[in-house]
């Protein structure tokens, strides 16, 4: 995938791109070293962008096999006087927050930027979270920009601003910003002339020199220095002011173009004065202050929690101000969900009116949109997850009476536990699901316990989990779901993959020797295509000795596809033979979406089985599967 | 179409179908035709088979890149329901819906191998609504449907802002999209 924008060299011109390419703009511009991430929508592109483009521009940049292994590189690499950075989502962001504290604690001395983008909605992942808290609760600064082309100028400045106040600053955005596409003009590319050099931050010698770490006087100091970026960033911070305007909106981030919009919508320009917020942490308490001395009420409209408005209820209490905040804590705006034109919309017709029968017929207009389901999350074709998933079902029903605990990452896995795998009973966090599992095993389990985990979640943390499984002897079966990529995210490389974020070969870790050599009781490798050899493993690995682990290995189906086309002339591809099918239905048992009948579209009809030749993927399964020979594998030209 | 005038459209379709390089194939023609534009992507977690939508807003003066619901001018729907469905609450009246007609099943209707009617009621909805709902019917063998549904869009629909001309400038260096795109042109909705 190309990256326009991040080879555009004349300064002022605009290129069509996304927000997250934006970002990683203003990191090439700042002249960034180096750059770490982990993959999690919308902060995924932004390393992809900057991994194009690193070998041109002498950046080094890795995907790192969990967040905090990302933020501690970032932070070695700013502490050795290089501009880094770090990219991660939400969920990552909450995985490095110990190391977001000690990194502002001890300082910087390269700019350090953390760039966080919050899945507020929850578009692609497990759950929404709000990172601004976590900012705050580690004393860092926080930038919030509204377009893209202001996320390129804010990330730009970031590095800068990390330098002069020796901490690491964040710079959150969300989905409704970073997967949007608008004309983003470009500045300078600006080399970094900094020799790598390790020294402690200029801001921080007295920790160094005193001989031992004052930790309360350098907690003291941030907060000092959280001031002075009070002072520094004042100008991020504006205000439209209209006379005689009752209501008062304050907004930051994406959601500060969403009002505008809707006030451009209702025609209310005039009635509403408008306080933006570039930064969200320190929040500015003069500027909010004078700001609602000259209006009556305050609209709060903000993505994620009621952050910025909690701050504005404070400097309310604390001037001893009698003005109403409207927004989440009035329950006007719900928490949890994105919000659009039309919530706003919503929001400021309440705002401006005291009459209780137009909020009333607001509140009826606004249920006018109905709920119309939205289609099923469905795994791809020929996914080897499938067989593994089929396996499990099938070898636990022979034990057991088919109970059984069985739990995944986050990633691919989770689609086990959804409709009509229903394989799995829950998914937990990621790289969390063999420590989940060996406290259901070690608490007492009547039933076999299994974690399911792919090379991506065994690389990040659940080695860790597994570590203690053997030290500590849990009675638990580990499926290692090897597809040698993070195929949830975009088909980012792991440790096991063999290449690295710019594409060049990189070694690859080998998870059954790492198994042998911690000591687990019993590791059998398998290929998750051939079900019966895997139905078999699992049986074995469930009668034998714990912890054992079975790892299922087999490309990711995207992955072996796109190499496929690349490489051969034909592709094989499976076929229903008509006349030899009797519908006895065991191949759907796979839940591989290239199976459907053939009269499908006719409501209610009933017919043979056929594939699908554009999505199938010619892996098999269902060839192994058919007792009736009526399914065989052809050559299809690309 | 006035300077400060916009022209909405949604995009939706399934994930391999192309939905995003058609919104970029729009974009990059309006571009050149000189107009403002934003896209914005909804990819669900589904790397494949998986709904997504894209919101491409043509015009002037441009702040957030959603299409409020019950003004899109135009809904592309690479899949009949996913297109009808987001019609359902984006489309102005009068609006136009292009809906291709072959279906994706999602996996669920696969497992019970019942089709869903909704396609049918939805259309009604949107037609007593006083939408125009037209029903494409796109050839198995064409590589990229999208292109073929621009060039549809370009004959049959008077208001979108793009000459045929501009949108085949930008498709020249493909000669497989443009073919697609012709063929698109040439095609009787």
């Amino acid at each position: 995938m190309g990256f326009e924008i991040m080879e555009e060299y004349r300064s002022g011109s605009k290129v069509l791109a996304y927000g997250y390419e934006a970002v990683a703009r203003g990191a090439l511009e700042a002249g960034v070293k180096l750059v770490v991430g982990y993959p999690g929508t919308p902060s995924t592109g932004a390393l992809e962008a900057l991994a194009a483009v690193a070998d041109s521009n002498e950046i080094h940049v890795e995907w790192a096999t969990s967040e905090r292994v990302a933020m501690e590189m970032a932070w070695g690499s700013a502490m050795n006087g290089q501009r880094s950075m770090c990219t991660v989502n939400h969920l990552g962001a909450n995985v490095i927050v110990d190391v977001m504290k000690y990194a502002v604690n001890y300082g910087v001395r390269g700019g350090l930027v953390l760039f966080v983008g919050d899945d507020i909605g929850a578009n692609t992942s497990a759950l929404e979270a709000d990172s601004r808290i976590l900012a705050d609760s580690a004393d860092m600064p926080v930038l919030s920009p509204s377009t893209a082309d202001e996320a390129r100028e804010m990330t730009k400045y970031a590095f800068e601003l990390s330098e002069e106040l020796g901490c690491p600053v964040m710079v959150r955005s969300v989905c409704q910003l970073m997967m949007g596409r608008t004309l983003v003009t470009v500045g300078a590319i600006e080399k970094s002339n900094n020799e790598p050099r390790f020294a402690p931050s200029p801001k921080r010698v007295v920790m160094y020199e005193k001989g031992f770490i004052p930790a309360v006087l350098i907690h003291r100091s941030m907060h000092d220095n959280l001031d002075k970026a009070n002072e520094i960033l004042a100008f991020y911070n504006k205000e439209d002011m209209r006379e005689g305007a009752k209501l008062g909106i304050i907004s930051c981030g994406v959601s500060y173009t969403l009002v505008q919009d809707a006030l451009d919508k209702i025609d209310a320009r005039d009635r509403v004065s408008l306080l933006k917020l570039g930064v969200v942490n320190p929040i500015n308490e003069n500027k909010i202050g004078s700001f609602m001395e000259v209006v009556e009420k305050v609209l709060v409209i903000e993505e994620g929690e009621a952050f910025v408005e909690q701050r504005v209820l404070s400097i309310i209490g604390k001037r001893n101000l009698n003005k109403k905040v409207l927004g989440r804590t009035s329950k006007l705006i719900p928490y949890g969900g994105e919000l659009f034109v039309k919530d706003i919309i919503f929001a400021i017709e309440i705002a401006l009116s005291n009459d209780v029968e137009i909020i009333k017929q607001v509140e009826k207009k606004s249920g006018a949109v109905g709920y119309l389901e939205e289609r099923n999350l469905t795994p791809c074709s020929g996914c080897s997850h499938l067989g593994v998933f089929y396996a499990l079902r099938e070898a636990m029903s022979a034990v057991n009476d088919g109970n059984y605990v069985a739990v995944s990452d986050a990633g691919c896995s989770f689609m086990g536990i959804l409709n009509p795998a229903n394989t799995l009973n829950s998914a937990t966090n990621m790289g969390g699901a063999i420590s989940f599992a060996s406290g259901v095993a070690q608490s007492g389990s009547k039933v076999p316990v299994l974690a399911l985990v792919g090379d991506g979640g065994f690389m990040h943390g659940s080695i860790n989990g597994l570590i203690n499984a053997v030290y500590n002897q849990a009675q638990i079966v580990v499926i290692v779901l090897d597809n040698s990529t993070l195929g949830n995210t975009g088909l980012q490389p792991t440790a096991c993959t063999g290449k690295d974020a710019t594409g060049k070969q990189a070694p690859r870790v080998n998870i059954e020797g790492l198994c042998r050599q911690l000591g687990v009781q019993h590791v059998k490798r398998v290929d998750p295509y051939h079900l019966v050899q895997t139905t078999e493993a699992i049986k074995e690995a469930v009668n034998g000795p714990k912890p054992a682990v079975i790892i299922a290995e087999q490309p990711c189906a995207l992955n072996r596809m796109k190499d496929e086309k690349a490489r051969s002339a034909a592709l094989r591809r499976a076929v229903v033979v008509s006349e030899a099918c009797t519908m006895c239905g065991i191949c759907k048992k796979l839940n591989c979406p290239a199976i459907v009948q053939d009269n499908y579209a006719e409501v209610g009809a009933k017919g043979t089985f056929m594939t699908r030749l554009d999505i199938c993927t010619g892996c098999g399964m269902c060839q192994e599967l058919c007792k009736y020979n009526a399914i065989t594998m052809v050559e299809v030209s690309k | 179409m006035s300077k400060e005038q916009v022209f909405n459209i949604r995009i939706a379709g399934i994930g391999g179908q192309g939905v995003v390089s058609l919104a970029t194939a729009i974009a990059e023609a309006a571009t050149e035709a000189g107009l403002n534009v934003t896209i914005m992507d909804r990819p669900r977690s589904a790397m494949r088979l998986g709904p997504i939508t894209c919101d491409v807003i043509l015009g002037k003066e441009i702040y957030s890149p959603f299409i409020v619901p019950g003004e899109a001018d135009l809904v592309i729907g690479l899949e009949p329901y996913d297109g009808l469905r987001n019609a359902v609450y984006l489309l102005k009246k009068g609006g136009v819906i292009l809906v291709n007609k072959d279906r994706i099943p999602p996996i669920d209707e696969v497992a019970t191998g019942q089709a869903s009617s909704e396609i049918e009621r939805l259309a009604s909805i949107l037609e007593t609504y006083g939408a125009e709902v037209k029903f494409v019917d796109i050839p198995d063998e064409l590589k990229h449907a999208g292109f073929f549904m621009l060039g549809v869009v370009c004959s049959s629909i008077a208001e979108f802002p793009i000459s045929a001309d501009v949108c085949r400038n930008q498709l020249t260096d493909q000669s497989d999209n443009l073919r697609d795109f012709n063929r698109g042109f040439s095609h009787n909705v």
